[in-house]
């Protein structure tokens, strides 16, 4: 699914050069759910923009669903991200002064869906994610969990290889936050691969196996056993 | 398909904020409405021109002294009696009359105004348009029997008696060194044309005997022939062959100019137009305002909308469709602004025009010439900003604030 090989990235600012990302190797399957751990300035943002489509590598590979995402033109990054790739952000970013079911519909209209397939579409994403009552809501009117979960409608409505999610619950009380995991989860259990990106430890432990970045370079890899923690865990 | 929903989200960001539309589209409105108000104004005096060509100037031939000829003008050149006539009667022509004209001081009570008195003879009404509103115009006998009678004109007689009614009242005619008493015997209907009443300024005129004109101007010679010539001859062809005649009644043809009518409105249409062309070109610089207006507005716009744009990259919007998205907006705008513009300058130029009595045209022409350049305002100066919203980078354009 997705294959990444001495993936490197530098930052050119005049003179000063900045590494953000060094020989970065990475495999990830369909179906996965993987956790990507890290502090800030430690790669992780740039190593998702680079997975995202949006940003393009200094050097390495990038195999995303049997294609080399190297040398592809700002159009066909646009494509790829159109129908490969579901970005769920921290801010939500949803369109101002759009409701919901627009919101929803705009990766469609992209991807030249007809209208009434569209509407069908994003309506049935939007009941997935609960929000089947406030189809014709503006973003202003959600509350956090419920824009998230908007976005999250968005994200899934092309059928996507990979959903991308940059701390999608950092802005989000624990509750909302919860709700939010469980989606995430429901759509693993239906076969979605997901990325997620996160600084905080629990959040990322819900994932099935967890990467570690630490100055540009992956220093952990491993699955994430909760359930047997949880048996050993007497409390 | 896209297009209709980029369509859709343009319309919405417009009307979404209406006051900054408004005021962008401002320029624009005020450009084109200039241009229509010009053009429909020259469009009015030409179409009145044109009319008053037709009702009045068909067929018409001036012959003058041509004072700017190496060899002066002698008496001998002027007309005679006998050279008017063999004119009349040439095959070509309908009607012939002399033409003397003097600016003289009328006096009536204590009324005084000061006319341009045209001596004329008792034809001269077949030669040029006259239409009496009351009494009539000269005859055979006035000319020849040297009567003291005249024909003013409605201004003049409002100035004078304060009523058309005038007929057969007796008015004292003086050039500076004649004066003669002068019978009203008919009043001479002004011309339709807004035009031509605008020409005359504020002077009256009035037609005289040309015989009571010699005696008053001391001449028995003439200046001016004034020729009418058969609906179907051409004007130019029947000039040539009225100095033919006027060659072999041994007159010299160098000396005189033969003016037609029909050139001369043609010169005068022409002035218009130039007029218009240029004055329409000067209130065109307002349009080019009216686009560096449009472009401001959307650089702002697109700079305000960064993180829309970033989003919209981010779920695989291409290139073409957030360019296609601010040109459309810069377009809808300008073409809007160009339909008001044509709106309220087809009314302002349609009271204009009813004010002078003109005739009302708002041509075809006009229209697509404010659409096509609205369009292109709009094209011209949306470009830059719709480029350099398409060209962002989506990584930045997420981190806007």
């Amino acid at each position: 699914m997705i294959e990444i090989k001495n993936l490197s990235k530098i930052y050119k600012t005049g003179n000063i050069s900045v590494t953000a990302l060094k020989n970065v190797t990475l495999k990830i399957e369909k179906g996965e759910f993987v956790g990507i751990m890290g502090p800030s300035g430690s790669g992780k943002s740039t190593f998702m923009n680079i997975i995202g489509c949006l940003d393009r590598p200094t050097s390495g590979l990038y195999v995303l669903d049997d294609k080399t995402i190297e040398n592809m033109s700002d159009n066909e990054l646009a494509e790829v991200r159109n129908n490969k790739i579901g970005f769920v952000f921290q801010s939500f970013n949803l369109l101002p002064r759009t409701s919901a079911l627009k919101n929803v519909e705009l990766p469609m209209v992209y991807a030249k869906v007809s209208a009434k397939e569209r509407r069908s579409r994003a309506l049935e994403a939007l009941d997935w994610v609960g929000l089947g009552d406030r189809t014709h809501h503006n973003p202003n009117e959600l509350s956090g969990g419920q824009k998230q979960r908007v976005a999250i409608a968005r994200s899934l409505v092309n059928q996507p290889a990979i959903i991308l999610a940059d701390e999608p619950t950092g802005n989000l009380d624990t509750k909302s936050g919860e709700e939010v995991m469980e989606i995430f989860k429901k759509l693993n259990k239906d076969g979605v691969t997901i990325i997620l990106v996160t600084h905080e430890r629990d959040i990322a432990e819900q994932s099935k196996r967890i990467v570690t970045f630490r100055d540009g370079e992956i220093i952990s890899d491993e699955l994430n056993d909760r359930e047997a923690k949880l048996k050993s865990d007497p409390a | 398909m896209v297009l209709i929903e980029i369509l859709k989200v343009s319309v919405q960001n417009i009307w979404s904020n209406k006051m900054r539309s408004i005021l962008t589209m401002l320029g624009l409105i005020i450009g084109i409405m200039a241009v229509v108000i010009i053009t429909t104004l020259g469009n009015a005096a030409q179409a009145d021109i044109y009319s008053a060509f037709n009702e009045e100037g068909k067929g018409k031939i001036n012959i003058n002294l041509n004072y700017n000829t190496e060899r002066p003008v002698q008496y001998r050149d002027f007309f005679t009696e006998d050279d008017v006539s063999a004119v009349d009667s040439h095959e070509d022509v309908l009607a012939a009359s002399a033409e003397i004209t003097r600016w003289v001081t009328l006096n009536y009570g204590n009324e005084e105004t000061t006319i341009n008195l045209l001596g004329v003879n008792s034809n001269y009404n077949e030669v040029e348009s006259i239409e009496v509103s009351r009494g009539r115009f000269l005859t055979e006998e006035d000319v020849r029997g040297r009567r003291n009678v005249i024909i003013i004109d409605e201004r003049t007689a409002m100035t004078l008696f304060d009523t058309l009614d005038c007929i057969g009242e007796k008015i004292s005619v003086t050039t500076g060194y004649f004066t003669a008493e002068l019978m009203v015997v008919g009043v001479d209907k002004l011309s339709d044309s807004a035009i031509l009443n605008m020409a005359m300024g504020n002077y009256g005129y009035g037609y005289t005997p040309i015989t009571i004109a010699s005696r008053m101007y001391y001449t028995d010679r003439y200046p001016r022939l004034m020729v009418h010539v058969n609906e179907l001859v051409d004007v130019d062809s029947a000039g040539g062959r009225i100095l033919t005649l006027l060659e072999r009644r041994n007159k010299d043809s160098e000396i005189y100019r033969v003016s037609n009518r029909e050139s001369e409105f043609k010169q005068v249409n022409q002035v218009i137009n130039t007029l218009t062309t240029i004055i329409s070109g000067i209130a065109a610089i307002s349009l080019l305002v009216g686009g560096i207006g449009i472009m401001n507005i959307m650089l702002v716009s697109v700079t305000e909308r960064t993180r829309e744009v970033g989003i919209k990259k981010a779920i695989g919007a291409k290139r073409g469709v957030i360019l296609l998205q601010f040109l459309l907006e810069a377009i809808i705008l300008s073409v809007l602004g160009g339909l008001l513009g044509l709106a309220i300058g087809s009314a302002i130029g349609y009271g204009m025009v009813s004010m002078f009595k003109l005739p009302f045209i708002i041509s075809s022409n006009s229209i697509t010439m404010a659409f096509i350049f609205s369009i292109l305002v709009g094209v011209i100066f949306g470009v830059y900003p719709a480029n350099k919203a398409s060209k962002m980078d989506p990584i930045n354009a997420l981190r806007y604030e």
